[in-house]
């Protein structure tokens, strides 16, 4: 018997005794079926020369009972089709064997010629063992460079079909566990047959062999029951051989690191012969490593799903739209294979109507600077809450990261925003300026001193203030939109402002417009996007007044109050209103300095605000209400009665503030 | 804003009524008037051994520079041992005296006639 891969004359003596993968060999037919092209691996394969090959009848090369499968071969390929099946080959003079064939029309060359591409088959005749061996190590070698080439189970079990269909059956299909793939998890009982499955590929010769499964139904969620094959298979993990002769059916379990993912079943036709022991290990060592890939698919998607969820977690959502800003943000990932980085933005609710924006980017990648940036954020909100300026907030953040020690440093800008005033106060942190767009389309950086990153001090952060008109519009970003391996930043920022400019557009325009135009491939760092754009308020919406410091200031302002109120429709607040703004003055008269600024603002609450030049800050001291003190109740009323109160530095002075609630009742 | 409205003023009208001191209030009470409130009230107090009785049915407003004031005036009046009765007391100035627990250290009744019959017999009800 002459050895199948016929490595004949000089090449035997390099390859003898070698494995190397199969070379398929390629031939090729006209419409009458006579052989036109021959390739040196078909002469191996078939142990022909191409003079002796080319003009023959395609026939020649098949066994003579098998020459009205490849007549309709060749028919279904007239019209247009692929036809793919194990015919027996005869090769080395007489002797026949099974070869994978594969008929295509070929495209591009005569009208009606036909490309056949021939894989030999693991099954290779009763006296094709030696042969066969090597047959099989091949195809397992290139099962290790086709299977696995992707982090996706569904494209793994493809890849396997591929193999092991038509060589080594002629029908298969994968069972793969249901919660692998809706969750990445096994189910609670390993061995339980019964746990739902799922067929996620499958793979089968033209025309399809009889009796193969009719129920198999791609992406089907089934249960199958105690005594059928493939349930045996994975509650035992043991390969299963069933079927009715003369078919043959293998179901061999998908198994890695100890735990069965599903199964692999396995299906001749009756023309071949049924599997023997030689091919349940060759299934079984193509099962192994396709559960591997599978695993691996799985333990992957199982770490980006928690980086991403950790990410999204700590992401905002649901961003409250401020009083006096229209706000448009983007947040998109990396591009790498977590696809975490450390970018955050946020837009903080402020007391008086006011609003803390924040865009920070926590340096490196992955899980650990998606935890620190969920760090810094809380921290962020909650220095915000206290209402501190923006280089202070700064500051605090900063000494925060030195003293927890292991944690990235970061960079950040922190911008509030005065809608009465339409004031930005910003403070950076070795961020990226901000840039500011007016309303002639125009743009420009927004002129504040750099900063350190945070966590490394020694410098004092520094605010700015600038006052924006109406309808101009405030960029802060991170170096994700500007910054990459082929632009620098002040080439990727000047770019930014080029897109930017030119005629009014929305904000998510802007935003669009950007990110499309700067960053539209796949290779770049994660980027946050946060524009913020003014809208006046409606000089209606707002009343103040200033007063002198004198004892009949509070019923000056009370009547600001009734005033306003009645015009805002807001009477139900009036009692409240009138007695918490009262209790303000009062405490600015006495203690503070003139003049006093009494500021009401309708927004989704009464804000009510009294300012005066006095650093000192009313007592927060609560008497016991029981005793008869008799100091302190105008704070304690304050408390009381709003919604929230508090006081904040001005560069000159204090406001103190409050907020009642329009929904709810009076309490007074 | 510079004139006064009216009901940013207080007025304090003070009678002797029976045995006791009646001080009829009206307007708002507030750090620009709790001076004159509580100066009015102190006088109130000398004027009676027994009881003083402040009719607040026409205050208006009453912030806790008033209610200061009250406290120190329910001071005097224990030390001196005169009862100080509150009468006609409402709507919102009634919560803030609620709410501040003022009203607890005081004798509230709804109007004059019950405030004097209570005086009188220890009893505020009709029954005899």
């Amino acid at each position: 018997m002459k050895p199948l891969l016929l490595v004949k004359g000089p090449a035997q003596s390099c390859y003898s005794g070698l494995i190397r993968p199969i070379v398929p060999a390629t031939l090729v037919v006209d419409e009458n079926g006579s052989i036109v092209r021959w390739s040196s691996a078909a002469a191996e394969l078939f142990a022909l020369t191409s003079a002796e090959a080319v003009g023959r009848p395609v026939t020649d090369l098949v066994r003579s009972d098998e020459h009205e499968k490849v007549k309709a071969a060749l028919a279904e390929v007239q019209t247009g089709r692929r036809w793919r099946g194990v015919l027996a080959v005869i090769c080395c003079g007489d002797s026949a064997c099974d070869v994978d064939l594969c008929w295509d029309p070929l495209s591009g060359g005569e009208a009606g010629q036909v490309a056949v591409i021939a894989n030999p088959t693991t099954d290779l005749g009763s006296d094709g063992v030696a042969d066969a061996g090597q047959v099989r190590m091949a195809l397992l070698s290139e099962a290790s460079i086709r299977i696995g080439t992707s982090l996706d189970i569904r494209q793994t079990g493809s890849e396997l079909m591929d193999v092991a269909v038509p060589r080594l059956a002629d029908a298969a299909a994968i069972l793969v566990k249901e919660r692998l793939l809706t969750d990445d998890e096994f189910p609670d009982r390993l061995t339980d047959g019964g746990t739902a499955v799922r067929w996620i590929a499958v793979g089968v010769t033209r025309p399809e062999p009889e009796g193969w499964k009719d129920e198999l139904r791609l992406e089907e969620s089934v249960v199958y029951a105690e005594g059928t094959p493939y349930f045996e298979s994975m509650a035992l993990s043991r390969s299963v051989m069933f079927g009715r002769p003369p078919s043959s059916q293998l179901a061999v379990p998908l198994r890695a690191r100890g735990k069965v993912l599903g199964c692999v079943v396995l299906m001749r036709s009756p023309e071949r012969p049924a599997f023997g022991q030689q091919d349940t290990m060759l299934a079984e060592e193509l099962a192994f490593r396709t559960a591997i890939c599978m695993d691996n698919a799985r333990l992957y998607n199982t770490e980006r799903r928690t980086a991403l969820t950790l990410q999204s977690s700590l992401l905002p959502t649901g961003l409250q739209q401020p009083l006096g800003l229209d706000i448009a943000h983007r947040y998109l990932p990396a591009s790498d294979l977590t696809g975490v980085g450390g970018d955050w933005y946020d837009v903080i609710p402020l007391p008086g109507g006011r609003v803390a924006l924040v865009v920070g980017d926590v340096m490196g990648h992955g899980t650990n600077a998606a935890a620190a940036m969920g760090q810094l954020r809380t921290a962020v909100r909650t220095l915000a809450a206290l209402d501190l300026p923006p280089d202070e907030v700064l500051d605090r953040l900063d000494q925060m990261i030195q003293e927890m020690g292991g944690m990235q440093n970061a960079t950040c800008i922190y911008a509030t925003y005065d809608p009465v005033e339409q004031v930005f106060a910003v403070s950076r942190a070795g961020h990226i300026p901000p840039i500011v767009l007016h309303t002639d389309g125009t743009s420009d950086m927004l002129e504040l001193p750099p900063g350190l990153p945070l966590g490394i001090g020694g410098e004092a952060f520094e605010t700015r203030t600038v006052r924006l008109s109406g309808d101009s519009t405030l960029v802060l970003l991170t170096d994700g939109l500007v910054e990459s391996r082929d632009r620098d930043i002040d080439a990727g920022i000047a770019a930014l402002r080029a897109n930017l400019a030119g005629s009014r557009r929305q904000l998510e325009e802007l935003c669009d417009g950007a990110i499309n135009a700067l960053r539209p491939n796949h290779d770049r760092d994660d980027i946050a996007l946060l524009l913020a754009r003014v809208r006046p308020l409606d000089a209606e919406s707002i009343a103040t007044t200033r007063l002198p410091t004198e004892a009949s200031s509070a019923g000056h302002a009370r009547t600001l109050v009734r005033e306003a109120l009645t015009r805002w429709g807001l009477d139900q607040l009036l009692c409240t209103a009138e007695l918490v703004v009262s209790e303000m003055v009062t405490n600015a008269v006495q203690h503070g300095r003139g003049p006093i600024e009494v500021r009401l603002l309708r927004a989704s609450t009464l804000v009510c605000e009294v300012a005066d030049s006095s650093p000192i800050w009313p007592s927060l001291q609560l008497t016991d209400p029981v005793a008869l003190a008799e100091n302190g109740r105008g704070v304690q009323l304050v408390k009381l009665l709003s919604r929230r109160w508090g006081t904040r530095p001005m560069p000159a002075g204090k406001i103190v503030w409050c907020e009642l609630s329009i929904t709810p009742p009076d309490l007074l | 804003m510079g004139s006064t409205t009216p009901d940013d003023g207080l007025s304090v009208r003070v009678s002797p009524l029976l045995a006791y001191a009646l001080a009829t209030l009206e307007g708002s009470i507030d750090f620009g008037t709790h001076a004159l409130l509580e100066a009015r009230l102190t006088e109130s107090l000398a004027l009676t051994k027994a009881a003083l009785i402040v009719d607040m049915a026409e205050v208006e407003f009453c912030d806790s520079s008033g209610l200061n004031s009250f406290v120190r005036i329910i001071r005097e009046a224990r030390q001196r041992g005169v009862t100080l009765v509150v009468v006609g007391m409402r709507g919102r100035v009634a919560n803030v005296f609620n709410v501040t627990r003022i009203a607890q250290e005081l004798y509230l009744k709804p109007d004059l006639e019950t405030a004097i019959r209570w005086l009188e017999t220890g009893r505020t009800g009709d029954a005899s």
